[in-house]
């Protein structure tokens, strides 16, 4: 357990560090920030003074160590469009991208386990056909579109709820159900899949001849065996999540880091860009090391190995 | 009866991506009106079907009077050489880096193998957008990336059976009678593995069709006036409410196509490995 952990915060590092060079990287291909900075008129001594004060006289390589140590201490500027701390504004609409991928995994998770349960243990029948081609669809159909069409059928034709915004929780449940609607489709599939898995096993057959209900054949013995791909598909997800969580974040005015980051990039606001992709590349990288840690737990044979 | 309906569904699946096929060759032939140009007198028209709609625009019109059905039919020509181009350049870069891993191991495997976990811990709409933010969205720019984000698939799964097949009897006894690692490479291994790269490819093509649309949607895909999907859903989402044909139909095409092509993906992966059927 210790060599795996050590091993994962290893990796997670090396990870960081590639996320941190990117970044830096992008910085450095926007052309020359002082620019931005200062307006057009802007004279020779001017510019060097910017210059000067920033550091960007020094070589490249010096330059990379320092936005390093910056970095490390949470530091990435000053946002050029809102004149506040980038990271701040960042960490201040964190809560509300959170609340949307968390209401929008546990939407999908609770949609899919029935689903792909009552589709494995009917296999073959209409409800399997049913539930299959529902997943397939729902894999089909950009994220965007979705959210679109249901905002054009709960917010305009049935007028049940807002069309955008945040606040209560009518706010929350279009964004949510679009959010929901492709990791509800792989869900459903694995566990549809994995139970299938699971349901030819000897033990299962052993659980019934032993006459055991149904359920608890199915909710005791194969549902968590059945649970390990779904784990790791809840891993992969995440990241899915976080980037559906932008576009979704962009259709309905959710006022998260996804939609933040959007409109840094129309406005060129680099330090808020390079902020936000740096916290969210954290939270997906965070999410992955939890996955990891929760295959010990849910199947004791597993030894966490380095 | 199995053995009927798989290929009946893959004809049904295949049909619909023939037809975007031919859509997008034929597309100045197919489309009724140039899709870049507008007639603001018939600016919002409806589908031909609905009472306020006319038999010239059959899905009517977008916000500058554009006709919707020629914005589709040019629009899969953008989606299709995308995801076709983008699926081959990260399918060529993930087949030639599996194998050179798995076949020589050692360093280069190890350090083939830890692009691919760095990639895979990053999400990689993210680093797209950053990127095209950084560039500036083009064509050029979007097919580079968007094969950039598919490659890793095929060289895990490459990998693997490469690593499977240097093991080989008829591998060994290749390298026993001399022959140059590069020979071994293309004549044994290369037809090995070529048609599992091809099995992504099909699912990979839906994939990235979604992608491209996606960047579109946020403003960083291909720069207008060229018509694509996502732009006209972008271009729609304005107009829900007194347009929602707008963004309803270049949404049933994406979504249809992307559903053929997994359907045919599954379809190819069935075939290659009949074990897995009925499974996914």
């Amino acid at each position: 357990m210790r060599d795996f952990l050590l091993a994962k915060l290893w990796h997670t590092v090396i990870v960081v560090f590639c996320v941190l060079t990117l970044v830096f990287v992008v910085l450095h291909l926007t052309g020359d920030p002082v620019m931005m900075l200062l307006p057009p008129n802007a004279s020779r001594e001017e510019i060097d003074a910017l210059s000067r004060a920033l550091g960007l006289d020094q070589p490249v390589i010096v330059q990379y160590g320092r936005f390093l140590t910056r970095v490390m201490r949470g530091d990435f500027g000053v946002s050029l469009q809102h004149q506040q701390p980038a990271m701040g504004l960042v960490i201040e609409r964190l809560p509300a991208s959170m609340l949307l991928a968390t209401s929008a995994l546990g939407l999908a998770l609770m949609v899919a386990l029935p689903l792909g349960i009552v589709a494995a243990t009917r296999r073959g029948t209409a409800l399997d056909h049913l539930a299959v081609g529902l997943a397939v669809l729902g894999q089909s159909a950009p994220i965007f579109w979705t959210g679109l069409m249901l905002m054009l059928l709960g917010a305009v034709i049935l007028k049940l709820l807002p069309t955008s915004g945040y606040g209560d929780w009518q706010h929350l449940v279009l964004p949510a159900l679009t959010l929901a609607s492709y990791p509800m489709a792989a869900m459903a599939r694995l566990v549809r899949a994995g139970m299938l898995e699971v349901l030819d096993s000897d033990y299962v057959r052993t659980a019934r001849a032993k006459g055991l209900p149904e359920r608890a054949v199915v909710l005791k013995h194969t549902l968590k065996n059945a649970a390990m791909p779904i784990v790791t598909v809840v891993g992969l997800q995440f990241g899915l999540l976080l980037g559906g969580a932008i576009v979704c974040e962009m259709i309905f005015s959710w006022p998260g880091v996804g939609r933040l980051m959007i409109f840094a990039i129309y406005n060129r606001d680099f330090p808020l860009v390079e902020a936000a992709v740096f916290v969210l590349a954290m939270v997906f990288i965070l999410g992955n090391v939890l996955v990891d840690l929760s295959y010990a737990w849910l199947d004791p044979r597993v030894k966490l190995q380095a | 009866m199995r053995r009927l309906r798989v290929p009946s569904l893959l004809l049904l699946a295949a049909a619909p991506v023939a037809a975007a096929v031919v859509c997008a060759v034929l597309a100045p032939q197919l489309a009724p009106y140039n899709p870049t140009t507008g007639d603001l007198a018939a600016r919002l028209e409806p589908p031909a079907w609905m009472a306020a709609g006319s038999a010239r625009h059959l899905f009517g019109t977008d916000q500058l009077g554009r006709d919707i059905l020629s914005r589709i039919i040019f629009g899969a020509r953008v989606s299709l050489l995308v995801g076709v181009v983008s699926a081959f350049l990260g399918g060529t870069v993930g087949l030639a880096l599996g194998m050179l891993g798995g076949y020589f191991r050692g360093r280069a495997d190890s350090v083939i193998a830890k692009l691919i976990d760095v990639q895979l811990a990053f999400p990689f709409l993210l680093f797209a957008i950053t990127v095209i933010a950084v560039l500036g969205p083009s064509l050029p720019n979007l097919l580079v990336i968007l094969a950039l984000s598919g490659w890793v698939t095929y060289a895990r799964v490459v990998r693997g059976q490469t690593l499977r097949l240097r093991e080989t009897e008829f591998i060994q006894a290749a390298r026993g009678l001399g022959c140059p690692a590069w020979w071994i490479l293309l004549r044994h291994v290369l037809p090995n593995v070529v048609s599992y790269a091809l099995v992504i490819m099909t699912t990979e093509i839906g994939r990235l069709i979604v992608l491209e649309s996606t960047l579109s949607f946020l403003g960083l895909g291909v720069p207008p006036p060229t018509p694509s999907w996502g732009m006209a859903l972008a271009d729609g989402k304005e107009y829900l409410i007194n347009g929602w044909w707008l963004a309803t139909f270049p949404g049933v095409a994406i979504m249809l196509i992307v559903l053929c092509m997994n359907v045919l993906g599954d379809g190819a992966r069935d075939l290659l490995e009949p074990r897995l059927r009925g499974r996914g």
